[in-house]
């Protein structure tokens, strides 16, 4: 049982040590730009309708708010959140593109081996 | 039963198959491990098909609901504490379904999601007062049937069949950290919680009862149980599959629960667009409706009120304001502000603590000479059965150290 409960421990500690703690935020912070850019994609081409487009621009931007709020003091991700979420929200997605790009740059430093 | 009604059965349960769980964990589970996952959702629906039709047979020659078969075999303690669980479990799931409706609403009209949610309450609401019990079941689980869009679009995207084939075969994927490993397992538990969320049987045997089923029914039932749980979970892994080709390559692991929908955008545009929308709100309203009766029924049936949708609302007073003030809770949840993703989780979480409790006495039961005379589980069934407990008490003891340790999926 003891045996058990450290092992739990010591993953726990693992999984949230430094910057990896941050590495949750990073990824969900991630994939809402990528679909934030995604959407910003496919209504330049002109295939969603008005109203998706412009609430899933609202929601992906709330979550890369929300993840940045999570983030660790002095986390390289921080600079990036506030990039995106100093672009517009019809913004070209070549821009948002780039911040995922960084992102997952900063993920894979992050990743355990 | 003629025919149609068979169809009409089948199609419903098809269209029914996917709630909001499983299209979240679909999609994100084929953006971050490919096609690697295809096997757990295979697995499990074979699950649902065994347990699914063992509910229905108990319902049909025993005539007993599941929590019956609850209290009176794990006695009144220990089937207050499976009642409680399921109770928590159910409502927090009714909520994610509510909150997702909304969610679609808002981005099928841009009209503000909390509207959207009472809204969708009050329809949900007239929907069970008006309407009998097999239409309920039936016009949700017909409307679902837009969710066909996924599979037609996965078709549209061309993907690499040969590796969606090879997903079916049990698999971890090489070259995991011990991190990603971690996940990998969280996500296979996840996607056995959200095949085989207790509320599915609670639903379908009461509404056995609620059909007067006898032993004549036993052939449609087995059938339902099969060909319809079988070809819904086709759908879901379509959306799988259809994030493996579209979404991996992007970087996107849907987080938002709008985000799915894009998997039948990209093959085919505007019109897959709003197909898909379609088909997630109606197949996600169905599952609130069924997630709100199946506690109002468990409720009903623990402490021997009168219940069913077959009686007018006014002669199962206690039931009928079971399932009102079950929404209302639901509704409130949503109403809080609560991320709808997170409401998701804890469903999942909550629901595979709960499984193992609603299964046993099913299992018993079902196997019972007194009771169910020539139709008692025959060896296949038995085997399934047990073999299938075994694996959902195993993932009920993983899934919280999971959900610790990834985080809810993430780290």
């Amino acid at each position: 049982m003891k045996a058990a409960i450290l092992l739990i421990l010591t993953c726990l500690g693992a999984c949230s040590s430094g910057g990896q703690a941050d590495l949750p935020a990073i990824k969900e912070m991630r994939s809402a730009a990528a679909e934030w850019a995604l959407v910003n994609r496919e209504a330049a081409r002109e295939r969603l309708t008005a109203p998706y487009a412009v609430g899933m621009r609202k929601l992906a931007r709330k979550e890369i708010s929300t993840q940045a709020r999570a983030l660790g003091p002095g986390s390289p991700a921080a600079p990036v959140a506030a990039a995106l979420l100093a672009l517009p929200a019809d913004t070209a997605p070549d821009p948002i593109a780039r911040q995922v790009a960084r992102l997952k740059q900063i993920e894979a430093a992050l990743e355990p081996a | 039963m003629n025919l149609l009604e068979l169809t009409l059965g089948i199609m419903t349960a098809v269209g029914g198959f996917v709630d909001i769980s499983e299209l979240v964990f679909a999609a994100q589970a084929g953006s971050s491990y490919g096609y690697a996952l295809i096997w757990v959702f295979a697995l499990s629906t074979i699950g649902i098909m065994v347990l699914g039709e063992m509910s229905g047979r108990v319902a049909a020659v025993a005539k007993q609901p599941v929590f019956n078969l609850i209290r009176h075999r794990l006695g009144l303690k220990l089937g207050l504490v499976t009642l409680i669980a399921s109770l928590i479990s159910n409502l927090i799931t009714c909520a994610a379904e509510i909150g997702g409706t909304a969610i679609i609403l808002h981005l099928l009209t841009g009209a503000p999601m909390m509207l959207m949610a009472v809204a969708m309450m009050a329809v949900l609401i007239g929907t069970i007062w008006i309407l009998p019990f097999k239409w309920i079941e039936r016009a949700y689980g017909l409307l679902g049937l837009f969710m066909i869009i996924f599979a037609v679009a996965l078709i549209k995207a061309d993907p690499p069949w040969a590796r969606i084939a090879g997903g079916f075969v049990p698999q971890i994927p090489s070259g995991l950290s011990s991190g990603e490993l971690i996940r990998f397992a969280y996500f296979g538990v996840a996607i056995i919680s959200a095949v085989m969320f207790p509320y599915e049987i609670y639903f379908y045997s009461s509404g056995g009862i609620e059909e007067e089923w006898g032993p004549k029914d036993l052939p449609i039932n087995r059938l339902t149980c099969i060909v319809g749980f079988g070809l819904g979970s086709l759908l879901a892994i379509s959306i799988l599959s259809s994030s493996a080709a579209l979404f991996a390559p992007l970087h996107v692991d849907p987080q938002l629960p709008g985000s799915a929908v894009l998997e039948a955008e990209l093959p085919m545009g505007r019109v897959g667009l709003l197909l898909a929308l379609l088909g997630v709100l109606f197949a996600v309203a169905g599952a609130a409706i069924e997630t709100c009766l199946a506690n109002a029924y468990s409720v009903a049936q623990f402490f021997g009120w009168e219940w069913g949708r077959h009686k007018k609302p006014w002669n199962t007073p206690r039931f009928t304001l079971t399932w009102i003030a079950l929404f209302l809770l639901a509704l409130a949840i949503v109403l809080t502000g609560v991320d709808v993703m997170k409401l998701v989780e804890f469903a999942v979480l909550f629901s595979v603590l709960v499984l193992p409790l609603t299964y046993l006495p099913l299992l018993l039961l079902a196997s019972d000479r007194h009771f169910m005379r020539e139709h008692r589980n025959g060896v296949l069934a038995n085997g399934l059965g047990w073999l299938y407990f075994a694996v959902i008490v195993a993932a009920a003891v993983a899934a919280v150290p999971l959900y610790l340790l990834t985080s809810g999926g993430q780290g």
